[in-house]
């Protein structure tokens, strides 16, 4: 199993995940492009279930605890973006490890500079409604993985894996 | 609005004009990647429509204005149709 050692510590790989865990793992089949300064981000799950709607991703973004990757069902709509600069820079500044869309993002130039993780399935540029309809917390259920609240992710240039329980770094 | 100040002047973000001029625009829901070494540009459109066949593309590079953006239309859903017209005509379904 070779890590790669990073500032933050091992970064696990979620090959070598796959080779260890797979049958504790999901591993997601929806390909997603990887928008974020940061290309490996891992940590427990939050969920924002939406629908062109951004308010609940804003609201997940402001509260759920550092180290967390949020986790947005946008039903894959590519009409509007969910995630754009301001709340991008309010993750990032927050210490989140990232945000993983089933939807678009917009103002991709500037993300690429954030240094925390981005997936999502594509850009828009046009911007999201602000009615603040869906549901936070919630069990999700896209790319063939249930995404359910305080699981783990991990994720890197080869895919976005779920595990039920934090799994042990070893080198 | 926060432009980008490039080498080339301001730069217009796609998605400061879709938070200004939203009614007045269409949005391409195509999902295209970008493959040149500038990712930002506009510009007055010319076109070209045409099939597996680039003659028409280089015509059009060779004659249209300095700063126009060349906009070419190759048929992906044509392409599509011919297979499954030729798939189903060889009863391959």
């Amino acid at each position: 199993m070779s890590n790669i050692r990073s500032e933050e510590g091992i970064v696990v790989k979620t090959a070598d995940l796959c080779d260890e865990f797979l049958s504790e793992l999901q591993v997601c089949q929806l390909p997603m492009q990887s928008y974020g300064g940061k290309k490996e981000f891992s940590g427990p799950i939050a969920t924002v279930e939406v629908f062109e709607d951004n308010v609940l991703v804003r609201e997940a973004l402001e509260t759920v605890p550092a180290g967390t990757v949020l986790v947005v069902d946008g039903k894959g709509s590519r009409n509007c973006a969910l995630l754009g600069d301001r709340l991008a820079q309010i993750a990032c500044d927050r210490g989140l490890a990232g945000v993983i869309i089933h939807g678009c993002i917009r103002d991709s130039a500037e993300i690429a500079n954030m240094p925390f993780g981005v997936m999502a399935i594509g850009t828009c540029p046009v911007k999201s409604k602000k009615e603040g309809k869906g549901k936070r917390d919630v069990a999700l259920e896209f790319g063939g993985v249930l995404w359910e609240p305080g699981a783990y992710v991990y994720a890197d240039s080869d895919g976005i894996v779920v595990a039920k329980r934090e799994l042990p770094k070893s080198d | 609005m926060s432009n980008i100040r490039s080498e080339e002047g301001i730069v217009v973000k796609t998605a400061d004009l879709c938070d200004e001029f939203l009614s007045e625009l269409q949005v391409c829901q195509l999902p295209m990647q970008s493959y040149g070494g500038k990712k930002e540009f506009s510009g007055p459109i010319a076109t070209v429509e045409v099939f597996e066949d680039n003659v028409l593309v280089r015509e059009a590079l060779e004659t249209v204005p300095a700063g126009t953006v060349l906009v070419v239309d190759g048929k992906k859903k044509e392409f599509r149709q011919r297979c499954q017209i030729y798939v189903a005509r060889r009863g391959l379904w």
